[in-house]
């Protein structure tokens, strides 16, 4: 009996050893959570043809990894984005109220040219959807956008090591490439899309490259690598227009961000990057 | 290689921040403001055509009349003046001290309407109920049930229309009193008109703008009224529709339909149009722009921005006005009776 229950622990404690063994093997998966805030200019010609301006809210979540067996030179990212932002026409006597939602997945191939400096490029798919809502018009009260697009992106970052402080340097970039919109017409009021959505399809959902819609996004991190956690601060900035049926959209942001980024298993920050899974 | 990556990424930024024809900064400059006005109309007002407007002839008519504005009141009076050129209820122009309005469209029709009256004690009088939107009471001796519709900005629900049908249960017939309506929301003239087909029909059309010329318009779109989204099923009701010139816009919408339903009479006045459902912009200085820009019609393609006629013409009397008595209820009342 005692000799069975030693072999039934042993057999137990080697299966755990394994388990654990095989989860370090496992890629890592990086969480960052991030707050930011700034300006918001947008134009909608559909709502108004004046450029709207006030201050805008972001709230982003991230998660990131290797692919598994990529020998640490593919990773995905999937990625959340809620905004908030009011704005005000030049005159301040019209305001609209901007709720941005994205959520989007990427992949990355990992280069490193020298020592500390790598360079990430990639593709980003993404399904965004805003609602703008401009309550002093009468029947084009609200607009909608709504699109998938494909980017291309590329992130490069310097890796700071001192004694002292473990930081890395980051700056992504993005520019939309290739995917569909909807727009709807000059004159279209929202009654008639909804009451005539089946036979307006072709009209309001239009394929989008560069001849309709060109844009720059980019994001710049400093990270701090504290003990169990990173630290993340920057600034983004987005600049994208878009044309169709005759009307006009541009939408231009700049906001300071700050965030935290860290492993939900192994937490992040020195000790994470001590282990050789861990993707920063 | 990297010279034309630098090109690409520079010709992207570029792009990305080219402006359009969109204004950033206010600008309270007359010139400015009224060619802006102008243009938004010109490129987004739909009855041009229709109306036979020379719409250049008139930018030059009161673009004159800019040398004279020293005021944003002098500014406004110019704007609105060119504004009634277009004699349309939906055209307004929306400042923090005024709002244009045109009126041409009503002034030299009969009234056709007294609030006084309807609201005294031959009819409705003080008790009557309310249902939403909806006045609402028994009248000629309770043979009659008696609604009053004034604003389809106020909506109705099932609810609402189970009680009063309970209440007119034992009626010979239904008034649906909408004079002096001038509209609202076209979702509850749809809904409202709904209840008294008895399967979906196709009872106008519409279409909108697709580019700036005065004629670009997209193919018309059919509109129908469902018996399945009715809050109410009246289409075996005997009814009779009071209508009168300041039926507009929403009101217009519902009268159109209301022609075409099997067991409704309309009787009255014609009613004033609005056939154009209205469109926003703004200008430089901050002012918004109402303009109609999607033309609705019938269900034979006509034209009903200047209004439609009813099954019975009937215009309200002096004398019956002065006993207290609606003549077009009273003639709807009798059409109730002897039918």
């Amino acid at each position: 009996m005692r000799r069975t229950i030693i072999l039934v622990i042993s057999i137990f404690s080697v299966s755990l050893t394994t388990l654990q063994a095989q989860e370090i093997v496992e890629p890592s998966v990086n969480h960052t959570w991030s707050i930011g805030s700034g300006v918001m200019e947008l134009t909608d010609s559909y709502l108004s043809p004046a450029t709207y301006s006030g201050m805008d809210i972001t709230f982003d979540v991230a998660e990131s990894s290797f692919y598994k067996n990529s020998q640490q030179q593919i990773s995905w990212e999937r990625r959340l984005q809620l905004c908030f932002a009011d704005t005000y026409n030049p005159a301040k006597t019209a305001s609209i109220n901007y709720f941005g939602a994205s959520i989007g997945f990427a992949s990355y191939y990992h280069f490193q040219p020298v020592k500390g400096f790598s360079i990430m490029t990639g593709a980003f798919l993404d399904v965004e959807s805003a609602l703008k809502d401009n309550s002093r018009n009468v029947n084009n009260m609200m607009s909608a956008d709504l699109n998938t697009t494909l980017y291309a992106s590329a992130i490069f970052r310097y890796k700071l090591r001192t004694c002292f402080l473990h930081m890395n340097i980051q700056y992504e970039l993005m520019t939309p490439m290739m995917g569909c919109m909807f727009i709807p017409q000059m004159g279209h009021s929202y009654y008639e899309i909804y009451e005539n959505l089946p036979n307006d399809l072709d009209q309001i959902i239009h394929f989008s490259s560069f001849h309709n819609k060109q844009g720059i996004q980019g994001k710049f991190t400093l990270d701090f690598l504290l003990q169990n956690v990173t630290l993340r601060a920057g600034f983004t900035h987005n600049d994208q227009t878009w044309q169709g049926n005759d009307l006009n959209f541009k939408q231009s942001q700049f906001n300071i961000i700050i965030g935290a980024s860290y492993d939900l298993h192994r937490f992040g920050g020195r000790e994470a990057e001590n282990q050789s899974t861990i993707w920063y | 290689m990297k010279l034309k990556i630098l090109i690409a990424l520079s010709a992207i930024i570029l792009l990305a921040s080219c402006e359009n024809n969109s204004f950033k900064e206010f600008d309270s400059n007359p010139y400015t403001n009224f060619d802006a006005l102008w243009e938004t109309l010109d490129q987004k007002y739909c009855y041009f055509e229709t109306k036979n407007l020379d719409w250049d002839g008139i930018k030059t008519v009161y673009r004159e009349k800019l040398t004279h504005v020293k005021t944003a009141f002098d500014l406004f009076d110019v704007c609105s003046q060119m504004l009634d050129t277009l004699q349309d209820g939906h055209v307004n122009l929306y400042s923090s001290f005024d709002i244009s309005r045109c009126t041409g469209w009503f002034d030299n029709y009969p009234t056709n309407y007294n609030d006084n009256i309807v609201y005294g004690s031959n009819y409705l009088g003080s008790n009557y109920r309310i249902a939403g939107g909806l006045h609402y009471g028994l009248i000629s001796d309770g043979e009659i049930g008696y609604i009053r519709y004034r604003d389809f900005s106020n909506g109705f629900t099932s609810a609402n229309f189970a009680y009063i049908d309970y209440l007119f249960k034992n009626c010979k017939g239904i008034i649906i009193d909408v004079r002096n309506n001038g509209g609202g929301q076209l979702d509850y003239s749809k809904n409202f008109a709904s209840c008294f087909f008895t399967e979906k029909t196709i009872t106008g059309y519409m279409r909108h703008k697709t580019g700036f010329g005065h004629n670009d318009f997209s193919e018309m779109q059919p509109m129908y009224v469902d018996p399945a989204l009715a809050p109410i099923n009246w289409s075996e009701r005997k009814v009779i529709v009071l209508c009168n010139r300041r039926c507009y816009s929403a009101t217009n919408d519902f009268i159109v339909k209301l022609l075409q339903a099997p067991n409704v009479t309309v009787i009255g006045g014609t009613t004033g149009g609005g056939g154009g459902l209205p469109l926003s912009s703004e200008l430089p200085n901050g002012w918004m722009i109402r303009f109609s820009a999607v033309p609705m019609y019938d269900q034979n393609h006509s034209e009903i921005e200047f209004g439609v006629n009813p099954d019975i013409f009937v215009n309200m009397t002096e004398e019956d006005a002065a006993t207290g008595k609606d003549s077009i209820i009273e003639k709807a009342i009798s059409l109730l009776k002897t039918n």
